[in-house]
């Protein structure tokens, strides 16, 4: 019995140990990929314990926020500049943060909500609206004060879409449903019957009056913006993380498979399809007649409008960010590995990485 | 290998059960716990087996003999008593293996329970890449961490009047201390594994209960309901001494 009692004694404290391993660092730990967005001379990046501003011209920090570090206060969403000159940035810590881009002060806090900011804030006029996995949408004044929330069944990590026709909102929502609001009153206007699977995509929106997007029910499907019924659906191999963009009548979209698509926006045909180097969770980018996308597996793609793929660069980490440009630069932020952000020409050539100091 | 063992098959059976039942995780949770209890049942036995087995051994009177005889040498005593196991066919760790078991169940289960309920995209993604193929977990997804106040993904607590009280850390310590009391085999006054039980009765407690006030509610909801099961379990084979929870703390011989 003593035999038993004292080896027993360790593991008990081995089991402590092992089980604080899993969540202990959690605050430190980085639990989703990095946010990203940019303005001509510099580039935002959302992740783990601070907010960086990077020059553009040569990788160089130029703040971060918060100046300190703090276990509790993490940042994922993509920063969003608005027209008024803020920096608005949800936190892991369910507050929505505006800064001052300049010097990244803080003007003020919005702190009403309960769980956390996945997906970015939207711009719409004079009100911000942010989704929060609390399955609340939030609309606040450009000074932070609540004008309304919409609560959806579960969590929202997609950025909503605005439509100016209608002074309403497209919401996708992991509830299986999308959701148009009215941005005047935060009313419902129509919802979708359950699409079979959650969406954490940002809709694409059409100039006739068309939604797309995708869900975990391995479909992209065309929603009629007017009253939330499916014009087409088609299966796709993999789930749908990221949201399609549209250009010229063409989607463009990636799939948890590794399969990136172009589909007829008219009919859902699909009119190429390929098969890059691993999953792919985010929206791609459209850029100077091409797109740029990236796979889990850390290679950020160029392909041309056809599918042809233009160039290829391995980062040596995970991509799941969405590439953003700004002038003759392509941003890659990966994670995984020290570097946080890469520059690249529209040719592909490495410009700058830019290394946090600890 | 972890994840390909322990984790895959649990996140997959939860999501086999939780799609069975409803759509509730807390139910998963508890009915998991029961088939995880049913599965090492034979372990079960075989501690109670051996533990009985050892407590006969220790009363005998060949075992106080070698006890008095090497007292002063522990190296020659070890050896002794090893050649007694050895006679009457007994493992000494018998009654410690089928414990130690549960140490990779534990961790598994609250591994699985945080990747079932992905509240992160990266546990998200993460758990798109092991969900059997004959789950279908794009209809479940995401998963309702709700049951009864708790929210599964979180660690617990009912708020009364605006004070959070850890409902179900109190729970656990209450049930973890009724097990381990209940369970205590009968043992010799001033016996030395008998004051390192009673301590462990007093540590143990209080230990799952930090566990699970520190921890998400789904691992303290598995504690309470492995901790109810056993006690049911020992219950239905007679081996429960009833009169230990009494106040004077004597086992019943």
């Amino acid at each position: 019995m003593n035999r038993k009692l004292t080896q027993l004694f360790p593991l008990l404290i081995l089991l402590s140990i092992l089980l604080s391993a899993c969540t202990g660092g959690a605050a430190t730990t980085a639990s989703s990929w990095p946010g990203l967005a940019a303005d001509q001379d510099t580039a935002y990046v959302a992740y783990n314990q601070h907010v960086h501003a990077i020059s553009l011209a040569n990788g160089s920090e130029k703040w971060r926020f918060p100046a300190e570090s703090n276990n509790q206060t993490t940042f994922y969403a993509s920063p969003v500049l608005s027209p008024d000159g803020q920096l608005l940035v949800g936190g892991y810590n369910n507050i929505l943060y505006s800064l001052n881009p300049q010097n990244g002060t803080e003007n003020w806090s919005f702190k009403n909500a309960k769980n956390r900011y996945i997906g970015s804030p939207l711009v719409a006029g004079d009100t911000i609206l942010a989704p929060n996995a609390d399955a609340n949408l939030y609309a606040v004044d450009m000074k932070g004060n609540l004008r309304w929330s919409f609560k959806t069944e579960d969590a929202q990590w997609a950025t909503p879409v605005a439509d100016p026709d209608c002074d309403c909102v497209y919401l996708s929502s992991m509830d299986h449903s999308l959701y148009s609001i009215s941005i005047q009153t935060g009313l419902q206007k129509w919802k979708t019957d359950d699409l079979g699977g959650s969406l954490v995509g940002k809709p694409a929106y059409g100039t006739d009056n068309t939604l797309y997007v995708g869900t975990f029910a391995k479909e992209l499907l065309a929603i009629d913006a007017a009253n939330g019924q499916i014009i087409w659906r088609t299966p796709t191999t993999g789930w749908v993380w990221g949201g399609p963009i549209l250009s010229e009548g063409k989607l463009y979209f990636g799939d948890l498979s590794g399969a990136f698509y172009s589909l007829d926006a008219s009919d859902g045909e699909v009119v190429w399809k390929i098969q890059p180097d691993g999953p792919i969770s985010e929206s791609p980018l459209l850029a100077e007649e091409s797109i740029y996308f990236s796979s889990q597996a850390g290679t950020l793609y160029a392909v041309d409008l056809s599918g042809n793929i233009r160039w290829s660069k391995p980062t040596g980490g995970k991509l799941n960010t969405t590439p953003v440009s700004s002038g003759e630069l392509i941003l890659a932020a990966p994670t995984g590995i020290d570097e946080l952000l890469f520059a690249f020409s529209l040719n592909g050539d490495q410009k700058w990485a830019y290394i946090p100091q600890k | 290998m972890w994840n390909t063992l322990i984790i895959d098959p649990m996140v997959n059976l939860l999501l086999w059960i939780y799609s069975v039942l409803g759509q509730n995780f807390g139910l998963s949770i508890i009915l998991f716990t029961l088939l995880v209890r049913l599965i090492t049942y034979p372990l079960t036995a075989q501690q109670m087996k051996s533990a009985q087995a050892m407590q006969e051994l220790q009363k005998s009177k060949k075992w106080q003999e070698i006890q008095k005889k090497h007292k002063g040498d522990r190296e020659k005593l070890a050896q002794e008593q090893m050649k007694i196991y050895q006679e009457m066919g007994i493992n000494p760790l018998g009654s410690c293996l089928p414990t130690l078991i549960q140490f990779p169940i534990i961790i598994g289960l609250y591994q699985a329970i945080i990747r079932a309920l992905a509240v992160t995209p990266i546990q998200l993604l993460d758990l798109s890449t092991h969900i059997y193929p004959f789950i279908n977990g794009s209809n479940l997804i995401p998963l309702n961490n709700r049951f009864l106040w708790m929210d599964l993904s979180q660690p617990e607590r009912l708020i009364i009047f605006g004070v959070g009280i850890p409902v179900l850390a109190v729970l656990v310590v209450i049930t973890t201390y009724m097990q381990s009391k209940l369970m205590t085999p009968p043992s010799q006054p001033g016996e030395q594994g008998a004051q390192m039980m009673k301590a462990m009765n007093l540590y143990m407690p209080f230990l799952m209960g930090w566990l699970a006030y520190s921890f998400s509610s789904g691992l303290a909801l598995y504690f309470v309901a492995s901790n109810l099961f056993t006690i049911i379990q020992y219950a239905a084979m007679g081996k429960i001494n009833w009169r230990n929870l009494l106040p004077s703390g004597k086992a019943s011989a």
